[in-house]
């Protein structure tokens, strides 16, 4: 007989001996169903689970964690449509400057190849508004696809600015296009760079930004939107922001996490992260990328000043001190009293 | 207290079998909704409320496809369009009910309350044990004064079994373990413990036919698929290296903050041939509802779910805060705001920024 069930939930017989207690983000292994060159040095994969399960739900602005080999961990944001249960797409540009996870997307995976996923999470979600700004650069585009989609559908306005290198390496140009006035596609070959000023000069109350690509692309955009709402630029970085992980002044170089819920009171030393130091006190944390980025440790603090290093969250939200990332970021004051 | 559930979800209107030729009226998530099948089978749901003076649609009845109200017989489509008004000639212009995204999948009929428009990005979950082949299943509903969160945190934390339910509990387990894995993702919570072996409660040896005088592994997984859907999984291993695998599968809609529609539905995969199993495990199950419902109501009944929520957490809680970051970041994402509290019992925005100033 079949066993049928959702991912994650393995048979009796698997089942060696009891696991130890542990939270942690959903990896299961999925298979590469279909590969398509989109543009020039761009694939998209699909990916579905071996056995046809359903996968987990997700939102525009997802990403996944593929697991290429123990030290290769890579993000990818999900670019296909939150209503198939059956299949995640990814957009993977091939890096010749990358860290190796591209180019082993680009040689080793096939149709038909295994590959371990975690996830999805979200850091970049899609917050209801009446209308939305998307600026997206190169592979950054990736996101937004089911941003889109989901603006269309909710019957919300929407104005695309898409800039890339030149148009033949840019992905999904002929679906976008089919659009119309909602998207200006901008190749740098044929007329510069992104007319960001002109796209975000004048601040409106009703829209909100949604940016992603190449760093150069955010740190601009986050200049042109200073003049904005706080709260209404929304970016999604896949490397670090560059500076972030500087401490700030009067970070100290040891301090107490007091974990409310368990009752435990840790010392965190130089050196050692609250992350690795929670983990090793058995307290249940869930991390992932360990570089301020992916999101997945984000924990609420109750009491004390965090040193923020982390490029998740955006100046106002570091600024309410409400939440942090375990994995970079430190404290300002001798005593942070976390939810956990 | 304010309503805590994302309105951007299917949930499960009602069952199949309620939905027949004639009208069922019903509140979900706050609105009255009519529910009929029309001659093609096609399931429909309206606003359950006239336009004209407000009676429920749902004493009304059908004719030849339109509903016709009750009162001064105001005829609507399929699409909640005035279609014909007795005492005029005339129908007014641009006059309508609200009509409801509807899909369905037996044994549940799933209807969409949220934004109209999104319902396409988003599809009602598959439950394979109650349509699949090899399972055989059964349900019971209720309709209970709990808020919907503490149904999914009830289920979320079965430790409560020995103490609600001791007759069920096999023999000699005294405690039921702590969740031994939880596997989160943007959206879903998947849970798996491990039983120390114990020997067989009376209904499962009814039920599995297996010998009484040793002891069995048990394993017990779930996942909270959507704010709508709970899914738990029981196996006990036979030591024939066929799991006696069992499901239930919980279908939780809001019908307002302090009452929600409970849709409890029982699967197994054995024994399939035998109808008296398949009624006795659904004695066995709609006994252990009554008993569930009997504990929320007097939870609500006493504290209501924010005070609930405001209680201590123990190990046995994993399961239950990180379902509360799930709907915490859906509500803050459909009421626009920019950042969730993570960790904290999802409220509606209004009733969060009070507890914050508080």
């Amino acid at each position: 007989m079949t066993y049928v069930g959702f991912i994650a939930a393995e048979k009796l017989a698997d089942v060696v001996s009891t696991p130890k207690f542990e939270v942690e983000e959903l990896e299961t292994d999925l298979v590469v169903s279909q590969r398509d060159v989109l543009a020039e040095g761009v694939v998209a994969l699909s990916l579905d689970d071996p056995t046809g399960r359903p996968l987990p739900g997700w939102t525009p602005g997802a990403h996944i964690d593929l697991m290429l080999s123990a030290s290769l961990v890579r993000q990818y944001s999900l670019c296909g449509s939150p209503a198939d249960m059956h299949t995640w797409r990814i957009g993977v540009l091939r890096d010749p400057q990358s860290r190796g996870g591209s180019e082993f997307v680009h040689d080793k995976l096939a149709v038909g190849s295994t590959v371990r996923v975690r996830g999805p999470r979200n850091h970049f979600s899609l917050v209801s508004a009446p209308r939305y700004q998307f600026i997206a650069g190169g592979i950054g585009i990736t996101p937004i696809l089911p941003m889109i989609e989901a603006a269309e559908a909710a019957g919300a306005r929407w104005h695309l600015a898409y800039g890339g290198r030149k148009r033949a390496s840019m992905s999904f140009v002929e679906d976008l296009s089919a659009y119309g006035e909602p998207v200006t596609i901008w190749p740098q070959d044929e007329q510069g760079l992104l007319d960001l000023h002109g796209i975000l000069r004048n601040a409106r109350e009703d829209t909100l930004v949604y940016c992603c690509g190449p760093e150069a692309l955010l740190s601009a955009v986050e200049g042109a939107c200073a003049s904005w709402p706080a709260g209404a630029l929304h970016v999604e970085r896949f490397a670090a922001k560059p500076g972030a992980d500087q401490p700030a002044s009067g970070a100290l170089e040891t301090f107490e996490v007091v974990c409310q819920r368990s009752g435990i009171t840790l010392n965190v030393p130089a050196g050692r992260s609250v992350f690795e130091v929670l983990e090793d006190a058995g307290v249940g944390v869930l991390g992932s990328c360990m570089e301020g980025i992916c999101g997945t440790c984000e924990t609420a603090v109750i009491e004390g000043t965090p040193d923020h290093r982390d490029s998740v969250l955006g100046d106002e939200e570091q600024a309410r001190n409400d939440a942090m990332m375990l994995c970079v970021s430190r404290s300002l004051s001798d005593r942070l009293v976390l939810d956990l | 207290m304010n309503p805590n559930y994302p309105r951007d979800c299917w949930y499960v209107a009602a069952t199949s079998d309620e939905v027949g030729s004639g009208l069922l009226g019903r509140k979900l998530l706050d609105r009255p909704v009519v529910l009929y099948r029309l001659a093609s089978g096609e399931a429909v749901a309206l606003e359950d409320r006239c336009a004209h003076r407000a009676y429920p649609l749902s004493r009304g009845r059908l004719e030849g496809g339109l509903l016709v109200c009750g009162y001064h017989g105001l005829r609507y489509d399929t699409a909640g369009a005035c279609v014909g008004v007795p005492s005029q000639p005339n129908v007014p212009y641009g006059v309508c009910v609200r009509a409801y995204p509807v899909r369905e999948e037996p044994p549940f009929v799933w209807v969409w309350l949220g934004q109209p428009g999104r319902s396409s990005l988003h599809s009602p979950p598959k439950l394979p044990w109650l349509s699949g082949e090899g399972w055989s299943s059964s349900g019971e509903m209720a309709c209970l004064a709990a808020n919907y969160m503490l149904v999914h945190e009830h289920y979320l934390d079965l430790t409560h079994i020995p103490e609600v339910h001791p007759e069920e509990t096999p023999p000699g387990l005294k405690e039921m373990p702590a969740l031994d894995h939880v596997s989160v993702s943007e959206t879903s919570v998947t849970y798996t413990r491990t039983l120390p072996p114990a020997e067989l409660a009376d209904w499962e040896a009814e039920a599995t036919g297996l010998p009484r005088d040793r002891e069995y592994k048990r394993r017990h997984h779930g996942t909270f698929i959507s704010p709508a859907i709970l899914a738990e999984g029981w196996q006990i291993d036979g030591g024939d290296g066929q799991p006696y695998e069992q499901a239930r599968i919980h279908a939780v809609t809001p019908e307002s903050p302090a009452r929600t529609h409970l849709f409890s539905w029982f699967a197994h995969n054995f024994a399939l041939d035998r109808v008296l199993v398949g009624q006795r495990l659904h004695a066995v199950m709609a006994k252990v509802m009554r008993e569930d419902v009997a504990v929320l109501e007097a939870i609500e009944a006493t504290a209501g779910y924010e005070g609930s929520a405001a209680g201590i957490h123990l190990t046995a809680d994993a399961g239950v805060l990180q379902v509360r970051r799930i709907v915490a970041r859906m509500l803050a994402t459909e009421t626009g705001r920019t950042s969730a509290e993570a960790g904290r019992a999802p409220r509606s925005a209004p009733a969060r920024k009070t507890a914050q100033s508080g």
